[in-house]
This record gives C-alpha cells, sequence and structure tokens, in this order.
C-alpha cells in the first residue's frame, strides 16, 4: 500500500473533521482498538475502549458496523463454497428429520402411540396433576432407560466399559508431565493432559499419543470423544475399528495410524499417517481418507485441505519443541487433492523417511561420510515425489525467525535457475537411499556396495536473516540435460527434500571442513568447492 | 395421510369428516388455531392423501432450498455483524436455517423471509450470548451491543429489507473493488481472507508485527468500504 493510499483511507471521513488532539487521540486509539476486535485478535483493554466509544459516539457505531460488513462480505467471497453451504443444510435438516422421525419411533415403541402428547392436553396447574406427571415421566424414563441399556447389551453394541467403567491403559512413555510415570497402569475415563505428552497403551493394543493440551474422555475401550488437543493413534493389529469422537464427526480406523487435533475454535485436523480411515459426519457425510492425506472439518463446510502436518519425532532429543516452519502450502489444485506435507521438527538424522509419498527412501549421509553436522536436528519437510512433474510447480512456506533453509537438489541433474539465483551449493552430498531397482526415477544408478540404490543430492542452502516467506520452484531438465534424455520417459530430476535449520540459537556450519564459528548472527553461506 | 384436529364437542359435518379412533396422531400444523387441550380425536380429510402431503411437502423443501441459497450470503452477513466471529458464521447460518425449516408453517408466505431468518438469527446470536463459553462471539459486551442494535433497527424493518436487497449489488461492488487494491492489499486480503491466517503469520510474512497489520486491514476495509459506497453511487446516478 502505497503512502498516498494510506493517507487517504486512514480515517472514516466523519472522523477526520475532529481537530481536537486529545479526541484524535482517542480516535486512533478507537480505531486499533477496534481494528484488532474485529479481527478476532484483541489484546486487554480493547473491548473497552470499543464499547466505550460505542456507547458514546454513534458515528463508531458505524464505523464498526462498516468494518465487520466488509470483513463478512470478504470471507464470504473467499470461500465461494455457495453449494457446500447450501448442501450442508439440506444435509442438517435431513439428519433431523431422520433423528427426528427415529426418536419418534423408539418412544411409540417403548411407551405406545401417546407419549409425548401430554404437552397438548390442557393442564390446569393442579399441584397434584403436576406431581403425578412428573411421576409418569419419571417411571417412564426409568423404563427406558432400563430398556435402551437391556438392548444395548444384548445387542453387544458396548462393552461394560461403555456404562462407566473406567479403561484400563498402560503408560508407555511420558514427556513433560508429572500425572503419569512410565510403566503405570491406570483406570482412565476421562484424560485432562495441560502439559507435556503421554503415551498410552490400550487392552486392545492400541497407542494412544497424546499431547497437551488435551481434553478427552472414554466412551468405551474403542471410542475416545476428543474435545480438544491431539491425539496420534496407532491402531496395531487387534484396535481396527477404534473410533475417535470430534465435535464436528466420527474418526474411524480401517486399520492405520493416523492423528485428529480438535483446536479450541471448533475445528478439527485429521491426517493419516499410514492406511486408511473414514471420516463420518453428519453434515459432510463420509470421506475417506489414505495414507498421506489430511483434511481441515469445521462445523458446516466440506472438508479442506489441510498442507501440512507435524509428525512426531521421538528418535531425537531436542531443546525446540515448536518447528520454525510454518504455512507450508503448494500451487497444486488437483481435484480432491488431500495430500498433506510432514514437518518434522528437529527431524534431519541418518536414516529419516525423505517423502510423504514414498514409504521407503529415506535421507543418508554418502557411505564415506557422516552425517553433514549442520543438517542434524534440523527441521524437515517431507515433499512429495509425484510434484516432480507439476510443470508450474510452487511450494511456499513461512520461517518464524532467523534460519537457514537448505534444498537437497537431484545431483544427477543441472539446477534450475530458481536454485542457483537465491541459493548456493555447499559441495556437500547426501543420498536419497532405498528406491527400487526397477524405479525410472533411477535408471542408470548401479547398486552401492551395500547393494542399495541411492540418488544423490547436492546440499544448496541460503541464509535468511528475518522471518520471511519462502517460494520454491519445480524441480524441471534443463536444456542442457534435455539434450541428453527426454521428459516423456519420465526420467526427470527426483523431488528435492528441504529442511531449515534456525541460526539462533548458535548451531554449527555445515561440513567438517568449515570452522566452527558463533552463528548468533546470520552468516554468509560456507562455499565448498 | 393427514388428520385434522377437532374440539371435543365440535359437530361434525356429515360427509365431510370420517371419525377415526381416538388417540390417533394427527399432524400438528393441522391443529386449528384455538384447539386447544380440549382436542379428543381427530379425522380424516377425505380429499387429502398421503401422496398429496408429500408432494406438498417436496414442494416446501424446493422453494425452501432456493430460499437457503438467495439468502444464505446477506444472512451470514448479517450474523457477522451481529459480532460473530468468521470461524462460527456459517454455523450459526445453518443453524437459523434448519430451525427456520423445522417452523417453515409459522412463516407466511408472502411477507419477508430474510426478515423472518434475521430474527432467527438474533434469538441464536443472543442464545450464544447467554452461554458460558460464549466463544463464537469476539467480545461479548461489544457482541451484546450489536445485538441490541440490531434488535432496535428490527422494529424499522424497511432499514434492513433495504440493506438485504442492496446485498447482490455491494457484493459486485466489492469485487469491482479488489481489482483495484495494489498488489500489497491484494496480498494482505489473500492471506487474511482467502487462506485465513493468523494476524502473527501475516506479520512474520511481511516482516512487521501483528498490531501493523491489524492497522493495515482496517485501513484496506475502510478504503474498500469508500469504494463500494463510490461504485453503488455511481450505479445509482
Amino acid at each position: 500500500m502505497t503512502k498516498s493510499e494510506k493517507k487517504h483511507d486512514s480515517l472514516p471521513h466523519q472522523l477526520e473533521q475532529q481537530t481536537d488532539p486529545v479526541e484524535a487521540k482517542e480516535i486512533v486509539s478507537f480505531n486499533q482498538a477496534m481494528g484488532r476486535v474485529v479481527d478476532g485478535e484483541p489484546l486487554p483493554g480493547d473491548e473497552q475502549i470499543v464499547i466505550q466509544h460505542l456507547r458514546s459516539q454513534p458515528q463508531c457505531v458505524q464505523q464498526i458496523e462498516r468494518h465487520l460488513g466488509i470483513d463478512a462480505m470478504l470471507f464470504d467471497e473467499a470461500r465461494c463454497d455457495t453449494r457446500a453451504f447450501v448442501e450442508s443444510v439440506r444435509i442438517a435438516i435431513e439428519a433431523e428429520e431422520t433423528k427426528s422421525v427415529f426418536v419418534r419411533s423408539v418412544q411409540e415403541a417403548i411407551f405406545g402411540s401417546t407419549f409425548g402428547r401430554s404437552g397438548l392436553k390442557c393442564d390446569n396447574g393442579d399441584s397434584g396433576t403436576q406431581s403425578k406427571k412428573w411421576l409418569g415421566h419419571s417411571v417412564s424414563l426409568a423404563l427406558a432407560c432400563s430398556l435402551l441399556l437391556a438392548s444395548l447389551i444384548a445387542g453387544g453394541v458396548w462393552k461394560a466399559a461403555a456404562i462407566g467403567e473406567p479403561v484400563l491403559v498402560e503408560v508407555d512413555r511420558v514427556d513433560g508431565t508429572n500425572a503419569f510415570a512410565i510403566g503405570d497402569k491406570v483406570n482412565l475415563r476421562t484424560l485432562v493432559l495441560p502439559e507435556g505428552a503421554v503415551d498410552l497403551r490400550l487392552p486392545s493394543g492400541v497407542l494412544l499419543e497424546c499431547q497437551s493440551p488435551l481434553m478427552a474422555r472414554f466412551e468405551h475401550p474403542m471410542r475416545l470423544h476428543l474435545s480438544q488437543g491431539r491425539v496420534d493413534v496407532d491402531v496395531g493389529e487387534e484396535g481396527a475399528g477404534f473410533t475417535v469422537v470430534t465435535p464436528v464427526g466420527e474418526v474411524v480406523d480401517l486399520g492405520t495410524r493416523f492423528a485428529v487435533n480438535a483446536s479450541v475454535d471448533g475445528e478439527v485436523r485429521v491426517a493419516v499417517l499410514s492406511g486408511q480411515v473414514e471420516l463420518r459426519s453428519q453434515k459432510v457425510g463420509t470421506v475417506s481418507l489414505v495414507d498421506g492425506e489430511a483434511v481441515r472439518l469445521s462445523g458446516t463446510q466440506a472438508p479442506r485441505r489441510l498442507h501440512s502436518v507435524e509428525i512426531r519425532n521421538h528418535g531425537i532429543d531436542h531443546a525446540r519443541k515448536d518447528s520454525v516452519i510454518h504455512s507450508v502450502r503448494d500451487n497444486v489444485e488437483l481435484p480432491k487433492t488431500r495430500r498433506f506435507y510432514g514437518l518434522v521438527p528437529c527431524g534431519m538424522r541418518d536414516g529419516v523417511r525423505a517423502y510423504r509419498d514414498r514409504k521407503v527412501p529415506r535421507w543418508e549421509a554418502d557411505p564415506s561420510e557422516d552425517f553433514p553436522e549442520g543438517l542434524l536436528g534440523a527441521d524437515l519437510i517431507q515433499t512429495f515425489q509425484t510434484h516432480r512433474f507439476q510443470r508450474e510447480f510452487q511450494l511456499q512456506f513461512s520461517i518464524s525467525q532467523p534460519s537457514r533453509v537448505y534444498i537437497f537438489y537431484d545431483a544427477r541433474y543441472s539446477p534450475p535457475g530458481w536454485l542457483t539465483q537465491d541459493f548456493v551449493n555447499t559441495g556437500i552430498q547426501i543420498r536419497s537411499v532405498g528406491w527400487s531397482t526397477t524405479a525410472v526415477l533411477t535408471r542408470g544408478i548401479e547398486p552401492d556396495e551395500w547393494g542399495k540404490i541411492a540418488i544423490p543430492h547436492d546440499v544448496w542452502c541460503r541464509d535468511l536473516v528475518h522471518p520471511a516467506s519462502v517460494v520454491l520452484g519445480p524441480p524441471v531438465l534443463s536444456k542442457q540435460d534435455l539434450n541428453t534424455t527426454s521428459e516423456y520417459e519420465g526420467v526427470k530430476p527426483s523431488m528435492y527434500g528441504i529442511a531449515v535449520q534456525p541460526i539462533a540459537p548458535p548451531s554449527r556450519n555445515i561440513g567438517k571442513a568449515t570452522p566452527e564459528r558463533s552463528r548468533v548472527k546470520a552468516l554468509l553461506v560456507s562455499v565448498q568447492q | 395421510m393427514v388428520y385434522r384436529w377437532i374440539r371435543k364437542n365440535e359437530e361434525v359435518q356429515s360427509g365431510d369428516f370420517s371419525p377415526v379412533p381416538k388417540g390417533t396422531r394427527c399432524s400438528k400444523a393441522d391443529i386449528p388455531r384455538g384447539a386447544s387441550g380440549s382436542v379428543s380425536f381427530c379425522n380424516i380429510t377425505p380429499a387429502t392423501t398421503y401422496n398429496d402431503r408429500m408432494a406438498k411437502k417436496k414442494t416446501n423443501a424446493k422453494w425452501f432450498m432456493e430460499q437457503v441459497e438467495n439468502e444464505q450470503s446477506g444472512l451470514k452477513g448479517f450474523i457477522r455483524m451481529l459480532g460473530v466471529r468468521p470461524e462460527s458464521v456459517d454455523d450459526i447460518a445453518q443453524e437459523a436455517f434448519v430451525i427456520a425449516y423445522r417452523k417453515l408453517t409459522m412463516f407466511e408466505r408472502g411477507t419477508n423471509f430474510g426478515a423472518w431468518l434475521r430474527t432467527i438469527a438474533r434469538n441464536l446470536v443472543r442464545n450464544e450470548l447467554r452461554r458460558q463459553g460464549r466463544r463464537r462471539v469476539l467480545a461479548n459486551d461489544v457482541a451484546e451491543f450489536l445485538l441490541s442494535r440490531a434488535d432496535e433497527k428490527s422494529t424499522h424493518p424497511s432499514v434492513e429489507v433495504e440493506q438485504a436487497e442492496q446485498h447482490e449489488q455491494r457484493v459486485s461492488a466489492l469485487r469491482e473493488c479488489l481489482q483495484k487494491l495494489p498488489e500489497r492489499s491484494r496480498r494482505l486480503v489473500q492471506q487474511r481472507y482467502f487462506e485465513e491466517l493468523s494476524l502473527g503469520v501475516i506479520a512474520a510474512d511481511e516482516e512487521t508485527n501483528a498490531n501493523n497489520v491489524s492497522q493495515i486491514l482496517f485501513r484496506l476495509r475502510a478504503a474498500l468500504s469508500d469504494c463500494i459506497q463510490k461504485q453503488l453511487g455511481n450505479i445509482g446516478a
């Protein structure tokens, strides 16, 4: 926005007339507070300032209505999903009708056709009548409960724990909380975890990796109600059918490992780490998700793609809790694309999974070298091999603090312009190891002395001294490479890998040959030829 | 099959109704005004068959879904202007439509459906403010203030109706105005409204702080509002 524009739209016209400096200051204070309230991120005291002005100055009321109105139109414009909304209303109405028919039929089956009609009868307010009515209701209620219970037990729908027995869990791992100790066997019905993380194993073999802040309760050993927080579920062999119930629907396991995260604002995020799950929601119907797919679910909207999911990393002890990488996204707009980028905080190490859509390939050091120290413990983005075919591919992410960004580019091909322009080749190589011998991608590569097929990747890097957004392009064949091969044969560079190492706190420079020095300040990239 | 409640001692015209046994369920919708607890049985009107009723229901549903399509955008805007958080606007709008459908028999065809929906939405937001959590509103006092103002406005329905009628024009004016935004402002709109990024994340991206981003968005909305007014003025001229 230019200076002239800022001047033009800095204050609403009605308020520009004010000349008194005190009043002008108040208006600025109101504008700022109101802006934050409208944005949903008020500071303490903002609400007070806004309400005072709203009560005393009618023009302030018009102003907030004006801002909320534009805000609403912009959100509506952005969502552009009229059909999805209309569909969600239709489903909600159908569900409501079905439910009422069901409830009525159950009531009638139990109490006869007169149930529920008492409300239509004339009530003369007589206390005797009242008490008889309440007595009648109590008897009805008790009868209903007994019948319901009997029918459920007879139907074998719930196990004993479903009707109030707590679930026996064994504590497998504890991190950052004193509420549990490893090896504890605890009867749990409700789980509130204000801090830390804990892994709980259920009798069925299901492993729940719970991250704080978390609130959940067991309905029975195969059904967990998650109100808030993240649970990664590894169902093992015996736990197929394990269900996580969230405020917007149910996630039913179909033999898998998956993560569910329910946020305070009501949004639920579901990611499938392996296998398949089924999402069942009254509002959006049933949706299947397979390995590598993730969605965001909210009250009424159709499931939306969740671009990145943090993958838990037990392998390395690390001081940093949070990733420095945020908002990973790409421009791939294939219909129903729900693939997520794996974001592994501090996860870069020898043997870590390289790609989200390839289970086997791992990042490894050259056999004759140690794993580059500068890369160790960097945040890793697990990319998709299939994206190497997207000619206009762009991958974007943000970093929250000064960092060094590493790209691992297929060393068999000439680097593309976007890479050479912004990044420097460190001269170090790592390998993606574990490819099939028949893969087109590895054509011409001979197995190494241990029989592994490995693609060499040059390590490129770039220092960013401020939090920033990074945009990367596609892996492409240069003109030079095109002379020697053909894109149509499927021979293209392997998809690159990405890692980000924060510059502060200090860490070591990449490469053994480079002398160590403090990295409290941003460094120039050290180049090894 | 449709039943009609009749009063206990009401005289039944021979040939018009066929009495049915006491206790037969009757459609609530078919209870005539004034029929109270004194009703004890209902009669079948031979002319109204099950198929007729289903056909009527289908027509109603079709008409209702058309209304959902037409009214949803305006209703969401109205709900947002009551101080509801953007992420909860769709939920409340959906609830309003479901309630409206449930109570459709109370709506008089030919009157303003949008105004009726807005009344339902106001009641839903009022209920939300009474709740303990109140997670779906921006700030309690501000939301309460906006709600009471909306209540006042509803006593002058012509203003509300006029605003609702202008909604489509305002949306197309907004689209025009978005095209005219400079690149950085457009990027901010993209980040905030299309990608739904928080102020902090946008701030990191733009190398500034969250407060600055909020102020830029404030100016941006004001500029868009002015632009829309100008566009509407041009249309009216």
